[in-house]
């Protein structure tokens, strides 16, 4: 995984496992998502750091922020719509392991 | 005496709860009295902040009739939009635009607040922003729908976009039937930000 200080960049269709972390203080990764395996499936950018923003700081270094794609049956215990449904959700890098 | 209610905050419940709209104007009534305010520039604040037409409408209309610019909406939603007259500050955050036109049908959600695309769909409707949409539409996005009188066929695919991060969506909806009959400004009516989220689906009067 990447340093938080270095993020790498994560090639469209790499399996990413969302960290099952509860840090304090501002973040911006919901609950349901945590410890979930997905799929990058953009790159959004570069933002500053919301947790950073959040409380006055510059959020530098700025953070790579992915589109990752879940199946909503791998969210959900019981799901029981279209078992292609899916859930996309912006995440930034230093929320993301490699899930392969 | 009555008996004395108390709210869920733990103080004494009243008029306070029971009439929001009575409220609101008794402290209108008092910002202005006591010289805060003019009551002209508190009506123009208000009136910014009801839902009116959203200022992309006009934009998807255009997407409805021209393929080429169509794609570029996709692909470069603000690039697209300028192009197309609205004057967006590059500051804004980043809207992307999900193709509802295709195979999949996309719902648009903010889990975390109410994050919304202000300058392309303009003030999101209440519910948008209420805890039980927030909460159920990604776990069920279509019992959902469905409550919005939108039924999705159980074999067409939903894409739920959980908006809480830096970007900002908004959908392009198929157009209404008899669109190619109907003029820009009339197609352009059938843009509410219901349709841009996903929960309805436009329709000609």
């Amino acid at each position: 995984m990447a340093t938080p200080s270095e993020p790498q960049a994560l090639a469209d269709g790499t399996p990413v496992r969302v960290r099952r972390a509860f840090p304090p203080g501002h973040f911006r990764t919901p609950a349901y998502v945590r410890g979930k395996l997905g799929t990058i499936v953009a790159t959004c950018g570069w933002f500053p750091n919301p947790e950073e923003l959040a409380y006055g700081r510059d959020g530098l270094p700025k953070r790579i922020l992915y589109r990752v794609r879940f199946r909503q049956v791998d969210l959900w215990h019981g799901y029981d719509g279209h078992p292609d449904d899916t859930l996309d959700i912006d995440v930034y890098d230093h929320w993301l392991e490699r899930g392969d | 005496m009555g008996a004395t209610r108390v709210g869920p905050s733990g103080h004494e419940a009243g008029i306070l709860q029971d009439d929001p709209s009575a409220l609101a104007d008794a402290v209108a009534d008092l910002v202005v009295a006591a010289g805060i305010l003019d009551r002209n520039t508190l009506e123009a604040a208000v009136a910014a902040r009801v839902p009116g037409p959203p200022p992309v409408a006009p934009v998807i209309v255009r997407a409805w009739r021209d393929p080429e610019f169509r794609a570029r909406l996709l692909s470069d939603a603000f690039g697209a939009c300028v192009e197309a007259g609205l004057v967006l500050a590059p500051t804004w955050p980043r809207a992307v635009v999900l193709d509802n036109t295709g195979d999949i049908h996309h719902l648009i959600v903010c889990t975390l607040c109410s994050c919304h695309s202000r300058p392309l769909m303009g003030v999101p409707p209440a519910w948008y922003k209420a805890h039980e949409y927030r909460s159920r539409a990604v776990r069920e996005p279509r019992a959902v729908l469905a409550e919005f009188g939108l039924h999705i066929d159980q074999a067409r695919p939903i894409r739920v976009q959980d908006a809480s991060a830096d970007l900002r969506y908004v959908v392009l909806p198929a157009p209404p039937e008899g669109w190619d009959r109907a003029t820009d400004a009339a197609l352009a009516t059938t843009i509410t930000p219901e349709v841009l989220l996903g929960v309805s689906l436009p329709r000609l009067g």
